[in-house]
């Protein structure tokens, strides 16, 4: 009796894997995060360790660069920053061994030469960088934690604070207007505000399951990826009754991971099983999407 | 893989298209379903399971709240197979990703079997494992509702290490090991790698080799036969080496082991498919340099005369054609007899850490040295280095 149950089982199993997976068809590319260079292309990194260079229009996309690093493990997010007049991205990584678990940042040039690595004993889930302050900020995957580097420096990882209540800490934005740091819990959905002086840390929404957050250009809203929901939805932040607002349908994505501003109104949302980067309007309208494998 | 909702009656069709738009209205609707009420959700639990004795996987279910079965209908869901027929589930293993703490997470969707077709509400199912273990698929007991509704070990869901897989690729050295690599010319070989992956395939990087003699290799270049892996596969790994001759005489005379010069490592990134994470597999592949036939002719004759010269000209026993024609015996006789030891990979010659392998072109030539000059040699080599430091001691001494 139990035999054929089973059997049928993996049967659609082996159905499931047969039709959900071109597999080998092409290198994988699965974005994991974007940012935007100002008057450059946007920087996709994807979960292998590739970051692509893509120019983005109003109406089409194109790969202009690609640049590629060994990664023991998996790349989770990306950030832009400037360092005494050198451009940089950061990329946050993680790999994982008999040992436990190393997480490790690493400064590039825009052109893919390494400059610098820090390490830290803890997943690496989100990194973003403060202009005003210099200061990249590293949040833990697998704990409350939050971190700073000062990369113009060569001081190891300094610990900045525990974020209360959060057990997964995730992608965070940074608004230099407000002198805040946005960041989420990937478990419980949580989004936070961290006033930096004083610092006080306050939820200020929810969602699913936050995969990336970016400010909005005019610094009104936090655009979240919550792939729990498959969607986009902001989150104002003024002083509106209905802070909370999908800026795209849910299940409108596979998984989406990546978010950026390409110009004052227009997003680019990464799809990390999509292997894609889309280009949505200000009413959260497709415009476009370009493969990225 | 599930039917589309047949719009039997108008009612339904109503209510579908209701659903439908109230999905499909995005700005205009707040998003309240983000914070879904918890205490609505229909129970959702995992067995952990144990890939093998040293790991563990175990499962969080997240609610992520009702949603219109026609924005799943497209879907290829596996359905999970349920004791209880109260409910029915469908998981949606395509939706496997990584979130940005590292966990593998894939969508559940459930509700009561008679409401399915009409809306379902979504889990979001994470996969925490501990342990290293190879990327797998293992059934796993999924429980909707209660305890005693999932059909034991019924659904096969893809586990992936945190690690990556250890042991994805399995190395077994046949007839060449060591490897011979001649020296003075460009030479390639190729070594096939049987595939250790368990019920999950993998992607394979760019492979990268290293030899760890000093520059005793110009270059060292390996390509693998093909990109991706599935089960019992396997894929070969073609090496392009241009020996630095002197070098790989250096490394020769001073070897690893007894038994091979240096080894070259092998390394293959390894990535199982639907998202596993990259594990660099690590090959010692054990080298032996091995010079020119002619090359090594060339040190038995060499070092046969020259040991033979040596021997009439010391030697005080027998005449001197007497005594060249014996070292010329003793030279070749000992560097065959030293042959036929080293042929079963079991003898070892070593003077002071230098390697007397009658394979080797430097070391041929000293052994018939040696063997032709005999005792005449020893003796001028005692009196000599025996003289300089007793020379040394009686200066010190004074």
């Amino acid at each position: 009796m139990m035999r054929k149950p089973i059997a049928s089982a993996l049967a659609s199993f082996v159905l499931a894997l047969g039709t959900a997976m071109p597999a080998h068809a092409a290198p994988q590319a699965h974005p994991v995060a974007a940012v935007k260079q100002p008057n450059g292309p946007v920087f996709v990194l994807t979960l292998e360790g590739t970051v692509l260079a893509v120019n983005m229009s109003l109406d089409r996309a194109q790969i202009v660069g690609r640049f590629s690093f060994p990664v023991t493990g998996y790349a989770a997010d990306m950030a832009y920053g400037v360092v005494n007049g050198q451009q940089m991205l950061f990329i946050g990584t993680t790999s994982s061994s008999a040992s436990g678990v190393l997480g490790s940042v690493f400064a590039f040039t825009t052109d893919g030469r390494r400059l610098g690595s820090w390490t830290l004993r803890h997943v690496i889930a989100g990194v973003a960088f403060d202009n005003a302050s210099q200061t990249l900020y590293v949040s833990s995957g697998d704990s409350p934690e939050l971190y700073s580097i000062a990369p113009q420096s060569k001081a190891p990882i300094q610990f900045v604070a525990n974020v209360p209540g959060t057990t997964h800490l995730g992608s965070m934005a940074i608004d230099d207007q407000r002198q805040t740091l946005y960041l989420c819990d990937v478990d419980q959905g949580a989004i936070f505000a961290m006033q930096k002086q004083p610092r006080r840390i306050t939820a200020i929404g929810r969602v699913t399951t936050p995969q990336a957050l970016t400010l909005s250009p005019d610094n009104t809203a936090i655009f979240i990826a919550d792939s729990g929901r498959k969607q986009v939805v902001s989150l104002s932040l003024g002083t509106s009754k209905m802070p909370m607002r999908n800026f795209t349908p849910p299940y409108s994505f596979k998984t989406p991971s990546g978010l950026a501003y390409i110009d004052a109104t227009h997003l680019a949302v990464a799809d990390q099983l999509d292997s894609s980067i889309s280009v949505f309007d200000a009413t959260g309208k497709k415009l476009y999407s370009l493969p990225l494998h | 893989m599930m039917d589309n909702p047949p719009f039997r009656s108008p009612i339904r069709a109503i209510v579908a298209a209701f659903l439908i738009a109230a999905s499909c209205c995005a700005p205009a609707c707040t998003a309240q379903f983000a914070t879904p009420n918890d205490s609505s959700a229909i129970p959702v639990r995992l067995d952990p399971v144990h890939p093998n004795s040293n790991s563990t996987v175990t499962f969080s279910a997240k609610y992520l709240g009702p949603i219109p079965y026609a924005s799943i209908s497209g879907k290829e869901l596996q359905d999970v197979q349920m004791l209880d027929p109260t409910y029915r589930a469908g998981l949606d293993l395509s939706s496997l990703a990584r979130d940005k703490t590292g966990r593998f997470i894939f969508t559940l969707y459930v509700n009561r079997a008679n409401l399915f077709q009409k809306s379902v509400d979504a889990y979001e199912i994470g996969e925490d494992p501990t342990g290293g273990f190879n990327d797998t698929i293992q059934p796993v007991n999924i429980y909707i509702g209660s305890d005693r509704s999932a059909l034991p070990n019924s659904t096969p869901l893809p586990l992936h290490s945190p690690y990556g897989s250890p042991t994805a690729l399995a190395y077994k050295p046949a007839n060449a090991d060591p490897q011979s690599l001649p020296m003075g010319k460009d030479f390639t070989f190729h070594i096939t790698l049987d595939s250790a992956l368990d019920q999950l395939g993998a992607s394979l990087g760019d492979a990268t080799a290293t030899i760890n003699c000093d520059r005793c290799l110009q270059t060292l270049q390996v390509k693998l036969s093909k990109t991706a892996l599935s089960l019992n596969d396997q894929v070969d790994a073609t090496f392009t080496i241009s020996p630095s001759t002197f070098k790989a005489m250096a490394a020769a005379a001073q070897p690893e082991s007894d038994k091979y010069d240096a080894t070259i490592t092998l390394v293959v990134p390894v990535t199982a498919d639907k998202g596993g994470s990259r594990r660099d597999q690590t090959v010692p592949i054990r080298v032996k340099f091995t010079p020119p036939l002619t090359g090594i002719a060339l040190g038995v004759i060499l070092g046969t005369l020259f040991g033979a010269f040596i021997r009439m000209y010391l030697g005080t026993t027998h005449t001197n054609k007497q005594e060249f024609y014996l070292g010329l015996i003793y030279a070749i006789v000992c560097w065959l007899f030293a042959l036929l030891l080293f042929a079963n990979g079991k003898t070892a010659i070593k003077l002071l850490g230098f390697n007397f392998d009658p394979t080797q072109m430097f070391p041929a030539f000293m052994l018939c040295l040696f063997a032709g000059g005999g005792p005449p040699l020893v003796q001028l080599l005692k009196n000599s280095v025996l003289g300089s430091m007793l020379g040394e001691k009686q200066k010190n001494d004074a």
